[in-house]
């Protein structure tokens, strides 16, 4: 590449990161801030009082633990629909098993706010009380597509010979399962749950319409925002960012390494 | 014929009596859809046997193979072994066992532990795992690897890896599916000394599906070759080159001068043939009747040249329309007019191939070397 190439792409480069990230830069900056004006630029630095907030703030760490209860809870019930789906569309050609598979996949597209609608009135209708319970179950159903099509595509991608010969060796089904299938899917499969569990941790749209008085993380900043921005907003927001960019970058990792 | 150099200890099995079959494939059917991958297959494999499964791509030949394996049912007729069905065992109820085309290491466990994988599934207790992982591995000399994983080893050492990994649980039956495909020729002449030594010592009948007429010549006791589904001809590597059944075995099976004739005479095992003009004798095990189409193969190393053939035998003029150097011997293209001949003449060192383009010479062959086949309908 030449030098005026190399500057060109770093230009670019450089102005879509920009683009992408400056707004969350700014929020940060001001989390740091030491005043209790959380828009006036320049933000006076450094101070980790805001942060310090957070953590005295009885509801934020209440909501904070039901954003973890329902990510685990719901990821994990995800973990093991999405990965019994993906084996009977992978194993078994059945009849309709394209239409199956699309109907399965299509909470992942549907607008958050029609499912939000679909779930309260399906909730209603047959009586169902929201509290955490609701929310998980339509945490399920929106993360049970990206369980299947992670694990999906590995399985597509794994040679079927591996256990044809573990089947050959000796080995019955359920033993080629745990120590040959399994195994090979493990990294995927981790990758999944993580950007699984981002996905329920960042929700916001779902889960405002099926939850009663319980609120997770989200939520909570979503309430606080109707009174304004304040310096504990910012920090919370950083924290938010930060703790995705983490899960995402290790699901990344799972996901490529196979 | 690859094998005269080796080091490897044989243990010579006595040519005596043939040893019985334990493994019988009777009517052996497979349909998929409407049409038939294999119809009708019978044979039998006898205990310590080498047999070679030859055939173009979609001949049948892999679907045998996973077959008897256990991973594809037959569609009809029945796989015995000791005279016990064993269509409806699944694959790991069988004593037998697949090196597989792609080799199928495990990605996740390391060459020890993939070729330990059979034994610690059958529960096979530690100390002798140990042992028969560590003597296999010293057979098939990739003791060195032992702690590696597959994708850091080269084809050939996978291919190894694959081959212990089956041998290790002790099968009545070895399955090679397309084994040596993958490799490069050197390689492949290699494993095939590695492979045969190791079915001479370890005495397990082989089952070795290929389409390389070559590979199964260098390996087999026995060939069978199919074509669309069904076998054409089992015999041993020699006889399946000097007496095949039909033209397409005989075309399969090395190069061959092959051509239609019609029987003008029969005496005895000798016919006189016509063909294209040309009139030839045969040799022949069969009756033909007088105007009878045949097939006639003719070995391009059976022709000879300038040399003195008598009035028994066939001798005609052609002029040589091309030569080439093939280090063992040299491959002449031959014009009588209705058809050109492949010859073959050994070089001799320091010496041309003794004729020239264009020169015109006799050549001939004795009607002993002129096979004739009955023409199919």
């Amino acid at each position: 590449m030449s030098q005026l190439r190399r500057l060109v792409f770093w230009f670019y480069a450089l102005l879509i990161y920009g683009f992408l990230f400056l707004p969350m830069v700014v929020i940060a900056l001001f989390a740091f801030g030491r005043g209790d004006n959380p828009t006036r630029w320049p933000p006076d630095l450094l101070s980790l009082q805001w942060f310090e907030a957070i953590l005295r703030d009885e509801a934020m760490l209440k909501a904070l633990r039901n954003s973890f209860i329902v990510g685990l809870v719901a990821v994990s019930i995800a973990a093991l629909l999405g990965t019994a789906a993906a084996f009977a569309i992978h194993r078994y050609r059945f009849r309709g098993s394209a239409i199956f598979y699309g109907l399965t996949m299509l909470p992942a597209f549907v607008p958050g706010l029609v499912l939000g609608i679909a779930l309260l009135i399906f909730f209603s209708s047959l009586d169902v009380e929201l509290s955490m319970l609701t929310v998980i179950i339509a945490h399920v159903t929106f993360l049970t597509p990206v369980i299947l099509s992670a694990v999906l595509s590995r399985l597509e991608r794994l040679s079927p010979s591996y256990e044809q010969a573990s089947r050959d060796l000796g080995a019955n089904a359920w033993q080629t399962f745990g120590l040959v299938t399994l195994p090979n899917l493990r990294t995927t499969l981790i990758g999944a749950l993580l950007f699984a569990f981002t996905l329920s941790f960042d929700n916001i749209v779902l889960t405002f319409f099926v939850t009663s008085f319980e609120k997770t993380l989200p939520l909570e900043f979503w309430g606080r925002l109707r009174f304004g921005l304040t310096p504990v907003t910012n920090a919370l927001a950083t924290i938010m960012v930060v703790f995705s960019i983490v899960l995402i970058l290790a699901a990344n990792r799972f996901m490529n390494a196979e | 014929m690859y094998l005269s150099n080796t080091t490897a200890v044989r243990h010579d099995i006595p040519q005596t009596a043939a040893p019985p079959a334990f493994l019988s494939l009777v009517n052996l059917t497979r349909y998929y859809d409407a049409t038939a991958a294999v119809r009708g297959l019978s044979l039998d494999v006898r205990e310590g046997e080498y047999i070679t499964l030859l055939g173009p791509s979609g001949c049948g030949k892999t679907t045998t193979l996973r077959m008897i394996a256990g991973f594809i049912p037959p569609s009809a007729g029945q796989i015995l072994l000791d005279n016990r069905d064993i269509v409806h065992l699944p694959p790991e109820k069988r004593p037998v066992n697949t090196v597989f085309q792609d080799y199928a290491l495990f990605p996740h466990l390391t060459v020890e532990q993939n070729v330990e994988y059979g034994l610690r599934v059958r529960g096979v207790p530690r100390s002798e795992r140990r042992a028969r992982v560590a003597d296999m591995l010293e057979r098939v000399q990739i003791a060195e690897f032992a702690r590696r994983y597959p994708r850091y080893l080269s084809g050939g050492q996978q291919q190894r890896v694959a081959l212990a990994r089956a041998l290790v649980c002790r099968p009545r039956l070895l399955l090679l599916d397309e084994p040596l495909g993958a490799l490069d020729a050197r390689l492949r002449e290699q494993m095939q000394i590695v492979l045969k030594d190791l079915q001479r010592e370890l005495n397990i009948a082989f089952v070795h599906v290929t389409h390389d007429q070559a590979e199964a010549m260098a390996l087999a006791d026995r060939i069978v070759v199919m074509r669309a589904g069904v076998i054409e001809q089992v015999d041993s590597p020699e006889g399946l080159y000097h007496r095949p059944v039909n033209d397409f075995v005989a075309d399969f099976l090395g190069t061959t001068n092959l051509l239609k004739g019609r029987c003008v005479s029969q005496e005895g095992d000798i016919v006189l043939l016509e063909t294209d003009g040309l009139r030839m004798r045969g040799r022949t095990h069969l009756q033909f009747a007088a105007g009878e189409t045949l097939h006639v193969s003719l070995r391009p190393s059976c022709i000879h040249l300038n040399s003195s053939l008598s009035a028994q035998d066939n001798v005609f003029d052609g002029r040589v329309e091309g030569i080439v150097y093939r280090g063992e011997n040299w491959l002449l293209r031959i014009n009588t007019g209705a058809y050109h001949w492949i010859a073959l003449t050994p070089a001799r060192t320091g010496s041309d191939a003794g004729v020239q383009i264009g020169q015109n010479i006799s050549f001939g062959w004795r009607a002993e070397d002129c096979w004739l086949m009955k023409a199919e309908a």
